[in-house]
């Protein structure tokens, strides 16, 4: 079941436009064999890094007392 | 059989992730515990009665409204994503499993258009990194769905600072209201679109659906098993052709394809098990 008319002709006809240039570009080509393997182990081991840096900094601390108070903005108050 | 295995764990992982049912039963507003120290590997607002754990995309905007390089953060993302994409989004996500519950509810029903895949990157890139960067304040928390369920309804209904001769009701402002009005908008969408949040708001599965080209799980289609009927298409909850990108930003990796394809074309992929056209380093296209 689609939109209705109105509805079809702003969101699904205009950004045609973009579906059909710009935004195809994202769809990139498969990943493949060794790429493949050096990209994922790359990524975890920055990662990794990253991880161990965070809570050697003591990022824990300050993630465990942000996430212990109540967030304002998340009830919808200020 | 997969999909019901899915759907088994994400009750679980909801339970687990919010299962402080003892601070209601001795009033204590928030969980305050050592698991607040470490993110949910999903969407689930710190600020829920029941949550245990701390929400990935609030504690992200903290350190930047602090103006800081949230290392264990980027850290914590490129690590899930890099193992499984977004998988989390559609195996441990308790605001994913709300929207696909809502989903069964009789209704008409709208297919979104593709195209608004790509405002989760909008929202990422301007809610969630530089307005808390600008204005040093959690602006996607500001719009939230899932905190506005998760948190806002349950404390606001609760009021626990009401024992202290105080309550929460004394700060609303205007923002209360658009909040709850966007919440009203999305439950409208939730029970006539597929995971509509996932889809065009979520930050945090625009930061996963990055990984889902190299990340270590991935899908994959036998182009020349599938016969394109697109039944995995009309069972998708994220509305994708499979068949057409396996690595589509927008795949959570629910199974359900696997289960419904008639030619056993989809599979799950790591390098250990990786199929021999992409085992080439080229196309085969671009070799004949």
């Amino acid at each position: 079941m689609g939109f209705p008319g109105f509805l079809r002709r702003s969101f699904i006809e205009f950004p045609i436009l973009f579906d059909s240039s710009v935004f195809q570009t994202v769809n990139f080509p498969p990943m493949r064999g060794k790429k493949w393997i050096f990209a994922f182990i790359l990524t975890l081991v920055v990662s990794g890094f990253l991880l161990f840096y965070g809570v050697k900094a003591g990022e824990n601390n300050e993630i465990n007392m942000n996430a212990s108070l109540i967030c304002f903005s998340c009830i919808g108050l200020e | 059989m997969t999909s019901k295995i899915r759907r088994l764990f994400q009750y679980i992982s909801t339970a687990a992730i919010d299962s402080y049912v003892k601070g209601v039963l001795i009033g204590q507003a928030i969980y305050q515990g050592i698991f607040k120290s470490v993110p949910a590997p999903a969407l689930n607002c710190y600020s829920c009665p029941l949550s245990r754990f701390a929400c990935p995309i609030g504690t992200f905007q903290h350190f930047l409204t602090l103006r800081q390089i949230p290392f264990f953060m980027l850290g914590f993302f490129g690590f899930i994503g890099g193992l499984i994409g977004r998988a989390p989004c559609g195996w441990i996500c308790p605001f994913g499993l709300f929207q696909e519950l809502l989903y069964k509810i009789p209704s008409y029903k709208i297919r979104l258009p593709e195209w608004v895949k790509y405002i989760k990157y909008v929202v990422l890139a301007i809610l969630t990194i530089l307005l808390p960067i600008i204005l040093m304040e959690p602006w996607f928390c500001k719009f939230c769905p899932a905190g506005t369920i998760e948190a806002g309804i349950p404390l606001l209904s609760w009021n626990p600072v009401k024992s202290m001769g105080s309550s929460l009701y004394d700060l609303l402002t205007t923002h209360f209201y658009v909040k709850y009005g966007l919440l009203i908008f999305f439950l409208a969408l939730f029970i006539t679109t597929k995971r509509p949040f996932c889809r065009m708001m979520c930050p945090l599965g625009a930061i996963f659906s990055l990984f889902n080209r190299f990340a270590f799980i991935r899908m994959h289609v036998d182009l020349d098993k599938c016969s394109r009927c697109d039944l995995c298409y009309n069972v998708c909850p994220m509305e994708i052709r499979i068949w057409q990108n396996p690595d589509d930003v927008d795949c959570i990796r629910c199974m359900k394809c696997y289960d419904v394809c008639p030619d056993r074309a989809i599979k799950v992929i790591t390098p250990l098990n990786m199929p021999v056209e992409l085992k080439l380093q080229k196309d085969l296209k671009l070799l004949s």
